[in-house]
């Protein structure tokens, strides 16, 4: 006989939050990991945690889902395993089927690629989570005035990067021409 | 030179993952695995709910399974039940944990159909070979999917509970239909006792 004693209410707000954020908590997580398995893993885990508090889970849980999911994903980066070898870093690596769209602009994951991870995280979090800076600011554990400060300069360096990744791709392809018209 | 376009937007037109693309199966695994790591922590007592987590422990069961059945109904490939009449699977409606107060029946936590077992990494029927803490070694009877050598090993993330891990017996000799995520024994309804019938369905399940 069931016997639920927790109150309905933290029941049917975690089946909510399930259900609602699962797929952008997966994303997330994907966005981040080399494997699908990676990501699968790491969302579950997020949600395990979701359950375990879900009465300190805030009414606007993404922010806090998307912050924990960067802990267990940078305690099992402590941990050695696969997840800090993301697919735009390393050519070699398989990427996650679900990585692997072909119309990726290539250049915009390298020059991302080359800033530091924390300016990646930034930019991520802007461009792919589309989060506002008090979102960011939430997830990353800081103040919302040190988001803007940073993403300011994180978004300098990378147009900076982004031409000269471009510049260099340009280069490349004029090396390439001049080789195969010869 | 300037880039004509905001690499804001450049970086945004480069998302590798749509939130909206992800495949049923993988949001299916998520939703398991998540089943998975809840009922874990529930078999073990080690789930901390941050309030009344002594006073709750003792109808935990029932919060999950009313959590689960909802949650697992929402995600791809499962069928929605409705909290408080999770539907058994029927093979397995008879088989509860050890009562760790909850009562709970972990058939009742996720409605077992043929046409789901395709969408986890690994599914064969095995027979138990050696039980090694949480380890647990199959020789490969017949293998559907994510199998290719004569014997495999699993995690039972029930460890401690490996006899009788999630209803089903992990005993050396027992034969299962086993379901696997990763390298870990799915048990929550899909890994269940070896049938005939249900060995048809899996193999009609794959197409072979």
């Amino acid at each position: 006989m069931m016997t639920p004693s927790a109150p309905p209410s933290d029941a049917a707000r975690f089946a909510a939050l399930f259900e609602d954020h699962h797929p952008v908590v997966l994303a997330y997580a994907a966005r981040r990991s080399a494997t699908e398995a990676d990501a699968e893993d790491i969302a579950a885990e997020t949600f395990a945690i979701a359950w375990r508090k879900i009465a300190v889970v805030p009414a606007e849980p993404l922010p806090w889902l998307y912050g924990t999911a960067r802990r267990v994903l940078a305690n099992h980066r402590r941990a050695g395993t696969r997840y800090a070898r993301l697919p735009w870093h390393i050519g070699d690596d398989t990427p996650s089927p679900m990585l692997a769209g072909e119309d990726r602009d290539t250049p915009a994951l390298t020059a991302l690629g080359r800033l530091p991870a924390p300016d990646q995280e930034l930019l991520r979090l802007v461009a792919w989570e589309e989060l506002g800076n008090i979102a960011i600011a939430e997830v990353l554990g800081i103040s919302v005035n040190a988001v803007a400060i940073r993403l300011h300069r994180a978004r300098r360096r990378f147009a900076e990067a982004l031409q000269r990744t471009s510049a260099e791709g340009a280069m490349k392809d004029s090396v390439a021409t001049r080789t195969y018209t010869q | 030179m300037v880039d004509p376009i905001d690499p804001i937007e450049r970086l945004r037109a480069a998302n590798p993952v749509d939130p909206h693309a992800l495949s049923s199966a993988s949001l299916a695994r998520v939703s398991a695995r998540t089943q998975e790591n809840i009922l874990s922590d529930i078999e073990t007592g080690q789930t901390t709910p941050t309030r009344n987590r002594r006073m709750a422990l003792a109808g935990l069961g029932g919060f999950a399974v009313v959590a689960l059945a909802v949650f697992v109904g929402a995600s791809g490939g499962f069928a929605p039940t409705t909290p408080g009449t999770a539907v058994a699977s029927p093979d397995q409606g008879d088989q509860a944990l050890p009562d760790g107060g909850g009562g709970l029946a972990l058939g009742s936590c996720i409605r077992y159909e043929p046409s789901i077992i395709p969408t986890f990494d690994i599914a064969f029927d095995g027979t138990v070979l050696e039980v090694v803490g949480d380890q647990v070694t199959f020789t490969v009877n017949a293998a559907y999917k994510g199998v290719t050598d004569d014997t495999i090993t699993l995690t039972s993330l029930e460890e401690g509970l490996t006899s009788m891990s999630g209803g089903v017996d992990l005993t050396v000799g027992g034969r299962l239909m086993v379901v696997g995520a990763g390298s870990d024994i799915v048990t929550c309804g899909m890994t269940q006792a070896y049938d005939p019938a249900i060995a048809a369905d899996w193999a009609a399940a794959f197409g072979s």
